[in-house]
């Protein structure tokens, strides 16, 4: 009965709301975004890919409002979203691992092989006007298992952490917690995107959970940038 | 109404998933970090391991070196100096003998002063290697001996000042040590730091005692000093030696002190 009650408050709540809610997204974004643009050259290798992750899910979302408008409909852009995320975790990672691990020795690989999976599932399987759950869950688990293998990956840098070094934890961190959380809100997505209750209930969450994810990111590249400018992690090399 | 149940009951179901999930992720991330503690305390038990290793080969290898200083020493003295002697006087009662030429007894002249010069190097390497008042009379006395030898070359000024006993500092490991700290210390004020005055202080220092060393050279930025001599890090590990604690004051332009006490 009170989860009933709950689910009707919270469709009328959210849903008017649902763009008021984005509206903190959007401006974490646009100032991750300056920073890390102005900042781009000091900038160490992990940071110049989580940069480009930025402005892509901000031009993303952009265009998915532009879409939403316009066209009523922003499905095709989350099909790009997703091979873009795919790509850009998959290169951070890469340049995260410091030994040799099995996303180095097998990088052209992983992006052919997923690459053309998630491809395959947008033309064959799950439409561009449609939502690409399959393609979605499988990346989403491939970050998670990055994140997973990330988190017991040690370096020497734990014996003397740089800040760098620390703020690249915490944003595996909060990796780690966002795409857990919102990996079953994709895989239900097929459920709720026809049931407009969990609709309006879990497209909500999901814009939470990425908002806290962004903001993390945001305060990391803040830290790197703005407590350290002098340090020697700023290289200008790539 | 039906409806709304069900979409209630699969929300509650996806948000208990979720919510596990986030949980388990903390959980992970919680052990990821645990566990990098965990590494970081091993290793830097490691290091401190390793580091007291080093320190303990260090000292081995200073006592060594002193114990090879004394044997050399003591061969010099006991065995070249002695043999030396016997030649000098054994030359002496040659020279006494009928004089034969000219030639013969420049060449004589010239023998005796080698052999005195010989003589004199062979004390003098033999008293730097462990001078003799240091084992025979103590720090104090020694360490006036190597004042008046210093202040003998007429390079700088040196004083020497004490207000203990020889009875304060019974162990000579320790006496030994403190000496060779001196020295070191002069030396590198003879070297390097153009200095025209040294005052060496030994004394009491609350229950424990203490030595000053004080140069008015030049000084040095200690700060800028990337890599220590191996010099200051034989005076370190001395000092350690002697379960002191060295207290290095010096800037550019105001001297050096080394204020140590043990």
């Amino acid at each position: 009965m009170w989860s009933i009650m709950f689910i009707k408050w919270s469709k009328v709540v959210l849903y008017l709301n649902y763009y008021a809610t984005t509206l903190p997204l959007y401006l974490i974004l646009i100032l991750s975004c300056s920073i890390g643009i102005v900042h781009y050259k000091k900038l160490s290798s992990p940071f110049k890919i989580l940069v480009g992750f930025l402005c892509f899910n901000f031009s993303i979302e952009v265009g998915s409002v532009f879409g939403a408008i316009v066209y009523h409909q922003n499905l095709p852009l989350l099909h790009l979203y997703t091979i873009g995320e795919f790509v850009l975790w998959t290169l951070f990672y890469d340049r995260l691992f410091k030994e040799k691990t099995f996303l180095n020795n097998y990088l052209y690989w992983i992006l052919g092989i997923i690459g053309t999976l998630v491809v395959l599932n947008s033309v064959f399987v799950q439409s561009i006007f449609s939502y690409n759950s399959y393609a979605k869950t499988l990346v989403q688990t491939l970050i998670i298992c990055y994140a997973l293998r990330y988190s017991f990956h040690f370096t020497e840098d734990a014996i003397h952490p740089t800040l760098e070094y620390k703020m690249l934890r915490a944003i595996n961190a909060v990796v780690l917690i966002n795409y857990s959380g919102t990996l079953f809100i994709y895989m239900s997505s097929i459920f709720w995107l026809t049931d407009n209750g969990a609709f309006s209930f879990l497209s909500p969450l999901n814009v939470v959970l990425n908002t806290i994810f962004q903001l993390i990111i945001l305060i990391t590249l803040w830290k790197v940038v703005f407590t350290h400018r002098k340090s020697s992690f700023l290289s200008s090399s790539l | 109404m039906e409806s709304s149940f069900y979409t209630s009951q699969i929300v509650v179901f996806v948000i208990i998933v979720i919510v596990f999930m986030l949980l388990m992720a903390l959980v992970v991330v919680l052990l990821s970090n645990r566990a990098e503690k965990q590494i970081f305390r091993q290793r830097m038990d490691n290091q401190d391991l390793q580091l007291k290793h080093q320190q303990e080969l260090l000292e081995r290898n200073l006592l060594v070196q002193e114990e090879e200083r004394q044997t050399i020493a003591a061969q010099l003295h006991d065995d070249i100096g002695s043999k030396l002697g016997v030649l000098h006087l054994t030359f002496h009662r040659l020279r006494r003998m009928e004089a034969m030429t000219e030639q013969y007894n420049t060449m004589c002249e010239e023998i005796d002063g080698l052999i005195d010069k010989t003589l004199d190097a062979s004390r003098r390497i033999s008293h730097g290697l462990l001078p003799p008042t240091l084992e025979d009379f103590g720090i104090l006395e020694a360490l006036n001996e190597f004042c008046e030898g210093v202040r003998y070359t007429g390079v700088l000024d040196i004083q020497f000042e004490y207000n203990i006993t020889r009875a304060d500092i019974p162990d000579p490991l320790v006496e030994l040590n403190l000496f060779r700290i001196i020295q070191e210390l002069t030396n590198n004020s003879l070297k390097y730091s153009q200095a025209t005055k040294i005052t060496i202080q030994l004394m009491k220092h609350e229950a424990r005692k203490a030595l000053r060393y004080r140069d008015n050279g030049q000084g040095f930025d200690p700060e800028n000093t990337i890599s220590k001599g191996l010099g200051l890090k034989n005076l370190e590990n001395r000092v350690r030696m002697i379960n002191g604690i060295s207290q290095i004051n010096t800037a550019p332009g105001k001297g050096f002190e080394a204020f140590i006490t043990f």
